[in-house]
């Protein structure tokens, strides 16, 4: 937590509402959203009990119920109809352009991570596999939402392909209570968004009253309704009389998930107040393009997911897993005045007002050489304490990099342009007196060529034991 | 000597078994026990029948080893071509490059010529994978990445590996669950990599520590280390002398005392969480440095005797912010008396691994903190802060570790796969600490 984040939450604490932390959108919204709330049995999260989703907040949400979670052919009857009309909202985004690129990408919301975990990972590891031949088929359509399942499983930090709302919601507002409190969905909008008359923690309070967002269910009401349902289930004999119960529990369960439904609706909507940053549309580029490349490989059925990467797909997933993140968090500064002032509250980026600029000057670099290296000198906002020699970006051009001069005692800050505005063309990129400038530590990514290995080289091939025996 | 026999005996052991042909060979070093020295004899010997690439974590343990080479070389050694592989935006430091035998390049085909090229495992990432080689060396093997060795892995067809496992582990940046506990996870140890994939590695170890003094080996050997090390030097052999006694005696003043006079110091500020840029903390050690320097100290060892420059002193602290305020600190310093404490080397204990001071001061990873985060805890990182010196080492903290530690609940969570730490930090933290106290100023 930085020191912003530490003030934004004790003035949420003390004002009782949650407090913006950015003035920007920093993830993207789909007109046409999927959301999708469920629940598993208690303890089995390979046994879903519910699933409820829709496209539009007027609509009726789908449901479907697995009156006793336990019975393998009730859950996957469930799980057909529940991937029929999954394949059917994903197919809306099959159509291409020109360059063969999808024209746009499916987005999943869910109330909470746990929900995301839940169902892509878990209900997409269990059903992509599945054999649609043999002794017990699955319907094809399984194995196939389990695909695309899996495909939302495994995201990059920045991506909007599944917006958990909870998270989303805790990356845009500080609540003055704690970050665990945060992950249930009703209590964080309780702060973010009280009803008329109450405040922050009244409303928060009340959400957590209400029946839980899932993925796991209330454990009285388990007790007091679920169990005593699954019993009449068992004791229903006759179609006629499994269907009145299905009916019943089906009526219960809506009434339990119907809250984060619409939760998950008022997070979009409190979301979609903000304007969208400048990068969100770049970083739902990336997403469609994965998106594509998914759609390319169910087509070409190489839609394979490994529970175990090779030491090759490990590293490259983490390059660009630690790329992505960074990216992410300078994007977000370059975008939002309120993030990058975080920076600027926690020292590490300096704002202030430019009071001179000497485009001109020239000094000796180490190999003797004169190099022409503009100075400007900025009167800092809140002291500056980073030593001579850091260098900073100009928040508004990052390709301009300064380096700090040793300061002097007016408290006045010198940097010198060693990087991106010290030729002929690039000049003018050099603030001037009387700008208000963020230097920021956030510079243009640099990408280095990596040699790319094709073959698992002999540093990093595991001889199994198994193997070895076959081997003799 | 019997130390410098069984120090030479061990080289010519792992010399031995490189020249067999082992294709894999771990040495296991303590902080100074001469890792530096034997991967360039190592690389002197191999170098005589085939080129030999250089793996090294930092670009200052790049020019730390050219130094090496070059001064083996003033000692009487075999001259050898040094080839130095570097990425395009790097400046070679000053003292390096009117060098005879020395070549800078940013591309490995000007280098065909060098016996041995040295590079970062990021730079050898970048370069082409056509070609091989038939033996590397990596050093600071416990420091990299297993995903960084891939490339290595591909271009060389026998490693030497070289590396200290007291040391910081490596560390991503981004969320690593997906890894955690994974067999040949990217972000495991290279050397724990090459033990997994080749049970038939070679493991020797380096038994003496030449560079901590006799009463530094000890404590580090204790709370650190599995395979015990001992001090190549007697007490009798390393001693400072204060030249100038202070007329304000001050805390500062007797830190230094103690240190000159016992080899440590534990300067302990008021208890109080504060937070990470604690600026009473860095005013301490702004004041211990200063009086370091105006103490005009002379340093006696093995080689004999000279006196302290600021070069020879580091701090060493926990994070980037802590660094920059520290060095603010005495760029101002420098500024106001004109001592010249701002060319004293102020820098991470990731990015201090493998260099070699007279004088730490160390800025205690837990100080001010209200937790014991696993991140704090770390031994690695308390071990890189205390075992940099070669005579002294002074130790800032706020008050009320002792607390933290018995306070301490871990909350990080348990890897399914992934082995145990071999050294708990909460055990390491205390026993430094109990050692620290008798030091007390």
């Amino acid at each position: 937590m930085n020191a912003l984040q530490t003030h934004q939450a004790l003035l949420a604490a003390a004002e009782r509402r949650a407090i913006a932390k950015t003035t920007r959108r920093h993830v993207h919204l789909s007109p046409r959203p999927l959301i999708l709330v469920g629940y598993h049995l208690a303890g089995d999260p390979g046994a879903p009990l519910a699933l409820m989703w829709g496209t539009s907040p007027g609509e009726e949400p789908h449901c479907i119920v697995v009156p006793e979670p336990r019975n393998r052919g009730l859950r996957f009857e469930a799980l057909a109809e529940f991937a029929a009309e999954f394949l059917a909202y994903l197919s809306e985004f099959e159509g291409r352009d020109e360059a063969g690129m999808c024209l746009d990408a499916p987005q999943l919301v869910v109330p909470n991570a746990a929900t995301a975990e839940w169902l892509c990972g878990i209900v997409g590891r269990f059903t992509r596999n599945l054999r649609a031949d043999g002794d017990a088929p699955a319907p094809p359509s399984v194995p196939m939402a389990g695909k695309h399942l899996s495909f939302f499983a495994d995201l990059m930090p920045g991506s909007s392909l599944v917006l958990a709302a909870t998270d989303a919601l805790t990356t845009h507002w500080q609540t003055g209570q704690l970050p665990s409190e945060d992950l249930n969905l009703a209590a964080l909008l309780g702060w973010i968004d009280p009803p008329t008359g109450t405040d922050g923690p009244q409303a928060a309070r009340a959400g957590e009253a209400s029946p839980p967002a899932g993925p796991d269910s209330d454990p009285n009401w388990d007790a007091k309704t679920l169990a005593e349902l699954i019993k009449e289930w068992h004791g229903a004999d006759g179609d006629a009389s499994e269907f009145a119960v299905r009916r019943e529990i089906e009526g219960e369960i809506r009434e339990q998930l119907a809250p984060a439904w619409a939760d998950c609706w008022r997070a979009l909507d409190r979301l979609d107040s903000l304007p969208a940053a400048e990068h969100v549309i770049s970083r739902w580029q990336s997403d469609r393009r994965n998106w594509t490349d998914h759609c390319d490989r169910i087509a070409e059925d190489r839609a394979y997911f490994r529970n175990i990467p090779t030491p090759l797909q490990a590293a490259m997933r983490l390059k660009i897993l630690e790329d992505r993140t960074e990216h992410l968090q300078r994007e977000m500064a370059w975008d939002d005045p309120l993030v990058m002032a975080a920076a600027v509250a926690s020292g590490e980026a300096l704002a202030g007002r430019v009071v001179a600029a000497e485009p001109e000057r020239r000094t000796r670099n180490a190999n003797g050489r004169t190099v022409r290296r503009p100075l400007i000198t900025i009167e800092p906002t809140l002291e500056f304490s980073r030593p001579a020699g850091t260098t900073l970006f100009l928040s508004t051009n990052p390709g301009v990099m300064l380096e700090m001069l040793p300061s002097d005692p007016s408290g006045l800050i010198r940097a010198e342009a060693c990087k991106g505005a010290n030729q002929n063309n690039t000049i003018g990129f050099l603030p001037n007196p009387g700008d208000e400038v963020v230097l920021s530590p956030y510079g243009k990514p640099e990408f280095y060529k990596r040699s790319k290995l094709e073959v698992i080289p002999w540093t990093h091939q595991q001889i199994l034991e198994d193997e070895s025996e076959e081997s003799q | 000597m019997k130390a410098a026999e069984a120090a030479a005996t061990t080289q010519d052991e792992i010399w031995a078994t490189v020249a067999a042909g082992t294709r894999s060979t771990l040495v296991d070093s303590p902080p100074g026990a001469g890792k530096s020295t034997l991967v360039r004899e190592i690389g002197r010997r191999a170098g005589r029948s085939a080129q030999v690439p250089l793996v090294v974590q930092t670009n200052d343990q790049a020019d730390d080893m050219i130094r090496g080479f070059i001064a083996d070389q003033q000692r009487g050694a075999a001259p050898v071509r040094v080839g130095r592989l570097h990425a395009a935006s790097y400046v070679p430091p000053a003292d390096l490059g009117a060098e005879q035998g020395l070549m800078f390049s940013k591309s490995i085909t000007d280098l065909h010529d060098s016996t041995v090229i040295i590079a970062t495992a990021a730079k050898w990432a970048t370069v082409d994978l056509d070609r091989t080689w038939p033996f590397a060396i990596v050093d600071e093997a416990y420091q990299m990445r297993s995903d960084s060795l891939l490339p290595i892995g591909a271009m060389m067809e026998s490693l030497l590996l070289v590396g200290d496992p007291g040391q910081l582990a490596p560390f991503t940046t981004a969320d690593d669950t997906r890894f955690r506990g994974r067999p040949l996870s990217p972000v495991e140890t290279a050397a724990a990599t090459i033990l997994t994939t080749q049970p038939a590695t070679a493991r020797l170890a380096l038994p003496i520590s030449w560079r901590l003094p006799s009463h530094a080996a000890s404590l580090v050997s204790d709370a650190f280390y599995e395979i015990p090390f001992t001090a190549g030097t007697h007490p009798q052999q390393r001693r400072l002398r204060r030249g100038v006694t202070p007329l304000h005696r001050g805390r500062a003043a007797e830190a230094v005392n103690s240190a000159t006079e016992g080899g440590w110091a534990y300067l302990e500020l008021d208890d109080l969480p504060m937070p990470q840029t604690d600026p009473e903390a860095v005013a301490a050690i702004v004041d211990v440095v200063k009086e370091l320097l105006d103490a005009h100290i002379t340093i006696e060892d093995e080689y004999g005797t000279r006196g302290l420059q600021p070069g020879d002193i580091a701090v060493g602290v926990t994070h980037r912010d802590q660094r920059d305020h520290v060095r603010t600190g005495l760029q101002k310093t420098r500024t106001r008396t004109g001592l010249p404490v701002d060319e004293v080397v102020v820098d991470t204990a990731n990015v201090l691994q493998g260099r070699e001071f007279e004088i730490v001061v160390v800025w205690h990873p837990l100080s001010g903190r209200r937790d014991a985060s696993e991140f704090h805890l770390d031994a690695g990182r308390l071990c890189v802060l205390l075992s940099r010196h070669r005579q002294a080492c002074i130790v800032v903290s706020r008050g009320g570790i002792r607390d933290q530690l018995a306070g301490h609940a871990p909350t990080e969570p348990v890897w399914l796969g992934e082995m145990a730490p071999a050294l708990d930090g909460w055990h390491a933290h205390l026993t430094v600490l109990d050692h620290l106290m008798r030091h007390a100023v």
